[in-house]
């Protein structure tokens, strides 16, 4: 029988979540990789809210409808000439009476590289099973709550969001380019094309990924020395106990319960 | 950058000046505005000799502008040609900046940023746009043009848009006149603005105008 036996009902474990998110706040990653002929840096922010706690018998805290909201900021970088054929204005030869003949070289335009940025924003919902871990950290005994493997984030929605903001942004960028008027809605196409939707989904899930993947909240801290009375008088000094050990579990009596076993000395 | 402007040339744009008397010319490249060489200035040359008594036709020569070594380079930098012949110059290099050219005989001189004779500008327009262009040297010189997009939904629009872009309009300036003074192209097209007879003129969107602070 432990000395000390905290217990904390579902209703009070959905609180202690959201006093957690709230500690995490908002979390930033940023990164680059490559797209066939795209060089995408991204940037992202991301914090977690909400969220309904359900405990399971023996260890196991699934947190259901927990929002991720997050902000990216993509730059796709490319060659236009990699994605459309080069443009050449061909010899052009008139008359001028005063003049004579007159002939015009052939020049070719070579398109020239772009960033296109595109910033989204959006709320993915998931749910995931996290795992008690009770562990001491320096003067501090730690609860936390990990993320067992990578919930399934559905983005589907979101990726057709994004490739549609690109295909405005790049059309928009591409408007400011000499000559590639007659050629802007194939481009456009073209440039959609070649990311397409599973491209953008490659993109998101690892990026979004980043910010579950290993998650971990801290639903309780407390001192290992832990003060009972303080000090009043020279002869009469603070009364500390010491926990000695933590443990926390999910147990099932009149209804499920986090349960939190101290051992003190 | 696509600007109409004869004073800075890039891809897209030419000059063009036809060499009716005979002599040795030096030219440069130079800002507009410092228009007159002086005598030993000018790197480049072109070397005008008489016409004969069966003279053949006149012929028109190329001059590639390009950077190398961080100046303006003509190449070929010298030239040799007949009376009546035409010297064309234009780059092909997108990271050349805006060039005029100017240079002067003995006897004559001619500038892509002040076009007085027998001078050739021409411009390919990049955007769909309305342009009204003016001379920047103040001499009353206007026009209009209007830049439409083609049709080019299907394969045959855009053959026929291929086709359009070898045919030229051609726009006459003689003395503070040009004629037509209203032109409509479509993106990529060119239009050639021949100065028969000028003040040394320029051809420049009006929206590139800058207001150069005097000094007091």
């Amino acid at each position: 029988m432990p000395d000390i036996l905290v217990a904390a009902d579902e209703a009070a474990a959905t609180e202690l979540l959201h006093d957690a998110e709230t500690t995490l706040g908002t979390l930033s990653r940023s990164g680059s990789r490559s797209l066939g002929p795209f060089n995408v840096s991204w940037s992202a922010s991301a914090f977690l809210a909400g969220g309904a706690v359900d405990l399971i018998v023996p260890n196991v805290i699934r947190i259901s409808n927990c929002e991720l909201h997050y902000n990216l900021h993509f730059a796709f970088s490319f060659d236009l000439s990699n994605i459309i054929p080069d443009f050449c204005l061909p010899q052009i030869c008139v008359h001028i009476p005063f003049i004579g003949n007159v002939c015009t070289p052939r020049i070719c335009v070579n398109w020239p590289t772009i960033t296109i940025p595109v910033n989204f924003s959006d709320v993915v919902r998931f749910t995931a099973d996290f795992t008690l871990n009770a562990h001491l950290s320096g003067s501090n005994w730690l609860i936390d709550a990990v993320i067992v493997g990578i919930p399934n984030l559905q983005i589907s929605v979101a990726a057709a969001a994004i490739l549609a903001a690109l295909g405005v942004a790049a059309g928009a960028i591409l408007l400011g380019i000499p000559f590639i008027g007659p050629f802007l809605a194939g481009a456009v196409v073209a440039i959609t094309a070649a990311i397409g939707i599973a491209g953008i989904t490659g993109l998101l899930g690892p990026i979004l990924s980043l910010f579950v993947s290993g998650l971990s909240f801290n639903i309780y801290r407390q001192p290992r020395v832990f003060n009972v009375l303080p000090a009043s008088l020279p002869l009469d000094p603070a009364v500390n106990i010491n926990l000695n050990s933590i443990a926390a579990s999910v147990s099932h009596t009149n209804e499920d319960e986090l349960l939190i076993a101290v051992e003190i000395s | 950058m696509n600007s109409l402007d004869s004073r800075f040339c890039r891809v897209g744009d030419t000059f063009a000046q036809k060499f009716s008397q005979a002599g040795r010319y030096i030219y440069d490249f130079n800002l507009p505005g410092l228009d007159q060489l002086g005598k030993e200035n000018g790197r480049f040359t072109i070397s005008v000799a008489k016409a004969g008594d069966n003279k053949p036709e006149p012929k028109q020569h190329f001059v590639n502008v390009r950077v190398a070594e961080k100046k303006l380079i003509a190449d070929p930098p010298n030239l040799e040609i007949a009376a009546g012949d035409v010297v064309l110059w234009s780059t092909n290099d997108q990271s050349t900046p805006g060039f005029s050219v100017s240079g002067h005989s003995e006897k004559d001189s001619f500038n892509s940023a002040a076009l007085a004779r027998e001078a050739l500008y021409s411009h390919a327009f990049g955007s769909p746009e309305e342009i009204e262009w003016g001379d920047m040297n103040g001499h009353g010189l206007s026009g209009k043009i209007s830049v439409k997009m083609p049709a080019t939904k299907t394969a045959s629009d855009m053959d026929s848009f291929k086709e359009l872009l070898t045919t030229g309009t051609v726009v006459t300036i003689r003395g503070g006149k040009a004629e037509p003074a209203q032109v409509s192209v479509l993106v990529g097209q060119t239009v050639f603005f021949a100065v028969e007879k000028a003040e040394g003129v320029t051809i420049t969107d009006r929206r590139l105008k800058v207001e150069i602070p005097v000094l007091q």
